[in-house]
């Protein structure tokens, strides 16, 4: 159900008296709280605050500033139809709550709404826990959706979580060292242990070992032997290096021990050798000897060709200079026949050149003629044409002289309305002078006049400051008298209050006269200058009618100035005046007559031009066929010309390439036979190019089986080297043979046995060094064992201790473990509790707040602000930012203080009209247009007006401007909503109530 | 509504409707003036705007709005007609694009978007108080551990003593070592 305030009654509050009440409209309406500042407007809202919250929230937990002076206790009721909220506040103590308001106001059993009471019903101006609160220098829009607990503590339980996760994880870090270490120790006690035990049981032995550096002895001599190879043994005498002596000593024994049997071995394959080494050898011997006599035939091969291929050589030789000879003569015979035939060709190209000639001087004639014709008949069509473009221009001129004559009238009724265009410009212009000087006089009649209102004005002035001034002091006089005495202290003259009423009345009456002859003699003066003004503006409007009427005679005489000159212009006129213009045209008329009859007289006689042209296009097609005729004949005389030339070049190249002493063609021909039928029948060359072939392939076939026969000897000689090579290579010397096969074998057998008895002493000393190697393992693990125990802790304490600290050491970190994944749940957690408060709170808001911004800001960047939440030194903030040129800033950095404060509002609206938790829909608003001018503010005037009557609200609203409160007030009235406007009175009682008139 | 007049004045097309609550006793008349300025300016608008307050009686004077468009004032900065006080107050299409809707959302005539309500609850749920009760039914933190772990979170501490202090409230012995 639904409920209102209908009352606010504070007592002692700030600079409030006792026991004065706030009437508000008990239902959806409007109160207006106006007054000046510092009169107690903000002073109302936190006695409601502290009323349903018991707390201030800008004055934190000291609440003595809220008891006025001289009082022991501020008191503030809130009444709820029937029911009441009170809260009252003593000095140093907290407020004392009556009444529930969660209860009344929200569900039943609820405790505390401070936090939604600053979310959708509070607007204060400023300080800390309102809408717009200062961090650090910077205001914020939206601030307060920081303070509730979904972003508050889970934004402080978030920083402190991370700050825990970090420390936890550094704890862990540490804890698994710890472990670690543990564990190491352990492992450590564990293999010394072993290591002790398994030394004590390879000590255990019969006999006594050498001492250390008797061994080392021992091992010197031995490394002395040829199978040492030179062994190096330190000079260190410890079991360790004893050992590792002997088993250097063992690897270079057994290693001598190897080479001897692997060359038994070799030597025992080397016994295969000696046979195979006598065959070889006597195959090698026999193919050295066939290889001799085959390269002796050889010899004699080579002779017997090469005196064959000289005697080829003559026979080709003389081949050829034949065949050369026979070639010539040929080369002769065939120039001799073509010079016969070009002197032929140039008779015939003669006689045919004669006849081009005779036809080419013909067709000269013939075109010489069809042009001489054409010409003459280009003459007579010239003439006749001149004779009839002159006719044509004449008859222009005649028709231009008539087209002239009839401009004359028009021109002439033209000029005779000059003379009263004249007159009256110069009446327009006398009248404009007499305007100026009407003019003039007037504005010197007005700068008088406001030369004596500025005087009178000021005198005014003065007289109404000193007035006030007067009326100040003796209200200033009046205040400080006190209450409790009936004569002034200082003067001792007595003043109750209707003696000093009267004196101040008669005081200020003895002003008035003064004044009101000062007020009088103001306006009559305002009033002749406003006369003399209304003089000088009809003036000017008179002058300026005038100067028009001038402007319109000057432009009429400029026309008619304009059309007179484009009637001159006319070409027959040639730029005379009116009254000679008839005179010329009646002149030129005759000349034109005379210049025509003259033209047709000699056109007679004449054909006409179409006849002229028929003829000469005749005569032109007959010159053009003519003159293609002749340029044919031309061409085919030049082109016989050119060929007659090109055949005596060639007649004169071959006369000179034959020469003088040339024989006959027919004498040519026989020597020419008779040289081909002798080199046809020369015998030789023939039968000496077959003996030379014969002689190639013979030793060809010799060189083949050379090489055949020295391959295989170089094969027999390369198997007898690799078989002395095999020999050689176990350290035989000389050629393969039994004997010295038998003396390499006994002298490896008798090396292998001086081996055995360095053996056995190598094994004997290693081993008695490791015994030695033994005892000293097993004290160093003693003493590491010892180092680990504490002091009077035996080995088994010093095992469990060692254990159990492993064992807490694993505990710890797990604990750690399981500590960090709780806080890293929990961080989860938090973080999905604080997005469904974005989902549930502010996505459902943002609609309507951007819905409300279009209404109150006109700016459409600030149409789509958006939420941005963030934590700035462990302290949650909420903030908007708005887009600018495609980035997002923050609203409070670019936003005005009017424009933050619509945005607030909006917000507010937006979050009252959403969050719907509280039975008491109200909008407690502390100047919220304080930033506004009248129009801005007319915008947030709509807006709360459609909040009361769309959405029911109760709207408590101060202003110290008294033109927002009456607008506002006006407009509700308009759509008859409930509304008063209350006034805070200062009194000597205190800040009362009071409603407006 | 009230289409009182569709008319045309030196060029300017001009519309006057005079709206009020349906259903509303007592409800008054708005006053809206339609002007469509083609050549002769802001002026003339203005002009009107006065002849018409003067005709109107209070409070419906008060409740007087001056709707402007049209090439006359594309050369004036709409922000500063806007918030010119005298007469009534002005909304103004920025361009010829601007829909009318779209100059109407700025008046008593916008269309309020659909508002969701709810009851208030999950602003006063506590987050912290829900996200240590999950952690509690998971069986990670009994009832004592999650006022301790509350107090903690909320509390003042350094980062050290704040993990130690978790730390101990799950594992008692670790207070003891």
């Amino acid at each position: 159900v639904t409920t209102y305030l209908n009352a606010l009654i504070v007592s002692n509050v700030r600079r409030f008296c006792s026991e004065t009440a706030l009437p508000l409209t008990g239902g959806p309406g409007a109160t207006i709280l106006l007054a000046p500042n510092g009169h107690g407007k903000t002073t109302v809202f936190d006695a409601i605050e502290l009323a349903l919250t018991g707390a201030v929230r800008r004055l934190g937990p000291d609440l003595d500033p809220l008891i006025r002076d001289g009082q022991a206790q501020a008191r503030v009721d809130l009444i709820f139809g029937e029911r009441m909220l009170s809260a009252s506040v003593g000095k140093g103590r907290a407020a004392v709550m009556e009444g529930n308001a969660g209860a009344l106001l929200g569900r039943p059993g609820e405790k505390g709404i401070d936090d939604r009471l600053r979310l959708t019903h509070l607007m204060t101006q400023s300080g800390a826990g309102s809408w717009l609160v200062e961090l650090e220098g910077e205001a914020e829009a939206g601030q307060m959706v920081a303070a509730l607990p979904a972003v508050r503590d889970v934004a402080v339980a978030q920083v402190a979580l991370e700050k825990a996760r970090k420390a936890q994880t550094a704890r862990v870090n540490t804890l698994e060292e710890v472990a670690q270490r543990a564990e190491q120790a352990l492992e450590r006690w564990n293999g010394r242990i072993r290591a002790r035990d398994e030394a004590l049981d390879a000590l255990a032995g019969d006999t006594q070992p050498r001492e250390p550096t008797e061994l080392h002895a021992g091992l010197v001599a031995l490394a002395t032997a040829p199978w040492a190879a030179g062994a190096g043994i330190g000079t260190e005498q410890g079991a360790e290096p004893v050992v590792a002596g002997a088993d250097m000593l063992g690897r270079r024994l057994v290693s001598y021990r190897e080479s001897i049997e692997k060359r038994l071995n070799r030597l025992g394959a080397a016994a295969a050798l000696i046979d195979v080494y006598a065959e070889r050898s006597a195959d090698a011997q026999e193919k050295r000897s066939r290889a001799s006599g085959l390269r002796a035939k050889r010899s004699e091969l080579v002779t017997a060709k090469e005196a064959a291929e000289l005697r080829l050589a003559k026979a080709i030789e003389d081949a050829s200079a034949a065949a050369r000879s026979i070639a010539e003569m040929r080369s002769k015979r065939d120039q001799l026949g073509e010079l016969a035939s070009a002197r032929q060709a140039v008779q015939e190209k003669e006689r045919a050149l004669d006849g081009a000639l005779a036809a080419t001087q013909e067709a000269e004639k013939a075109a010489g003629a069809a042009l001489t014709a054409l010409r003459e008949a280009e003459a007579s069509h010239r003439l006749v044409a001149s004779l009839a473009s002159k006719e044509r221009s004449l008859a222009m001129a005649r028709k231009a002289v008539d087209d002239a004559a009839k401009v004359l009238p028009a021109w002439r009724a033209r000029e005779a309305t000059r003379p009263d265009r004249v007159a009256v410009l110069a009446q327009a212009k006398l009248a404009v002078a007499r305007a100026d000087n009407d003019l003039d006089v007037l504005r010197g009649r007005a700068a008088s006049l406001e030369t004596v209102v500025a005087k009178t004005r000021a005198e005014y002035a003065r007289l109404a400051d000193s007035c006030d001034e007067l009326r100040k002091a003796v209200s200033a006089v009046a205040e400080l008298l006190p209450h409790d005495a009936s004569t002034c202290p200082v003067c001792h003259t007595g003043f109750d209050s209707g003696v000093l009423r009267r004196r101040i009345d008669e005081a200020l009456a003895s002003m008035t006269p003064g004044l009101a002859t000062a007020g009088a003699s103001l306006a009559a003066a305002e009033e002749d200058l406003t006369v003399a003004t209304d003089r000088v503006s009809d003036a000017k409007a008179v002058r300026d009618e005038l100067a028009i009427k001038v402007q319109a005679a000057v432009s009429a005489l400029a026309r008619l100035d304009e059309e007179s000159g484009r009637d001159r212009a006319v070409p027959p006129l040639n730029g005379c005046e009116l009254d000679e213009a008839p005179a010329r045209l009646a002149e030129r008329h005759a000349i034109i007559d005379q210049q025509l009859a003259a033209v047709r007289k000699e056109k007679v006689g004449l054909p006409d031009e179409a006849t002229l042209n028929a003829e000469m296009e005749a005569l032109r097609t007959t010159s053009e066929a003519r003159e293609r005729a002749l340029m044919s004949s031309r061409a085919q005389h030049r082109h016989l010309d050119a060929e007659l030339n090109q055949l005596r070049a060639r007649i004169a190249g071959l006369t000179e390439s034959l020469g003088a002493d040339t024989p006959t063609l027919a004498g040519l021909e026989q020597v020419l036979v008779a040289r081909e039928q002798a080199l046809n029948t020369a015998p030789g060359v023939t039968a000496i190019q077959t003996e030379v072939e014969v002689a190639t392939r013979a030793l060809a076939a010799c060189d083949l089986h050379l090489t055949d026969l020295e391959e295989a000897r170089a094969d027999a000689d390369d198997r007898l080297r690799a078989t002395i090579d095999a020999w050689r290579e176990p350290g035989l010397a000389g050629e393969p043979s039994s004997a010295a096969l038998s003396t390499a074998e006994f002298e490896c057998r008798r090396q292998a046995a001086e081996t055995e008895a360095a053996e056995r002493e190598i094994l004997s000393i290693r081993d008695e060094a490791t015994r030695w190697v033994h005892a000293e393992r097993s004290k160093r693990a003693q003493i590491e064992v010892d180092e680990l125990s504490r002091p009077g802790e035996d080995e088994e304490r010093a095992a469990s201790r060692l254990m159990a600290d492993a064992e807490r050491g694993r505990l710890r970190l797990a604990d750690a473990r399981r500590t960090s994944e709780t806080l890293q749940k929990l961080a989860d957690e938090l973080k999905s509790r604080r997005n469904e408060f974005d989902k549930a709170v502010l996505a459902p808001a943002t609609p309507l707040l951007h819905g409300m911004l279009r209404r109150l800001v006109r700016d459409r960047r600030w149409h789509d602000v958006e939420w941005d939440f963030s934590t700035r030194r462990n302290r949650p903030q909420a903030g908007m930012t708005t887009a600018v040129h495609g980035d997002r800033h923050p609203v409070r950095k670019i936003a005005s203080e009017a424009q933050t404060t619509k945005i607030q509002l909006a917000l507010l609206i937006a979050l009252a009209r959403t969050q719907r938790w509280s039975r008491w829909p109200a909008l407690l608003l502390d100047d919220p247009t304080q930033h506004q001018d009248l129009a801005h503010a007319a915008a947030v005037f709509d807006v709360l007006r459609d909040q009361i009557v769309d959405h029911g609200f109760q709207v408590l609203f101060s202003t110290h401007d008294s033109v927002h409160a009456e607008f506002f007030e006006r407009k509700l009235r308009n759509d008859g909503v409930p509304c008063n406007i209350v006034t805070l009175v200062p009194t000597r009682a205190g800040v009362r109530f009071e409603a407006a008139s | 509504v009230r289409v009182l007049g569709l008319g045309r004045s030196e060029g300017n097309e001009l519309a006057v409707v005079r709206l009020r609550r349906a259903g509303r006793p007592g409800a008054g008349w708005r006053t809206l003036l339609l002007m469509r300025v083609r050549a002769s300016g802001y002026g003339d608008a203005l002009r009107w705007a006065a002849a018409t307050r003067d005709a109107l009686t209070e409070p419906e004077a008060s409740d007087l709005y001056l709707l402007l468009g049209g090439e006359g004032i594309a050369d004036q900065d709409p922000e500063v007609i806007e918030g010119d006080e005298y007469f009534c107050r002005k909304m103004v299409a920025r361009t010829e694009d601007d829909p009318p809707d779209l100059v109407l959302e700025g008046t008593f005539l916008a269309r309020e978007p659909e508002a969701t309500k709810a009851d208030g609850t999950a602003v006063l749920a506590d987050p912290l108080a829900m996200a240590l009760e999950t952690l509690r039914q998971d069986g990670l933190l009994n009832e004592a551990q999650k006022q301790t772990w509350r107090e903690a979170l909320t509390a003042t501490l350094a980062r050290a003593e704040l993990a130690q202090e978790l730390h101990e409230s799950l594992h008692p012995t670790a207070r003891a070592e």
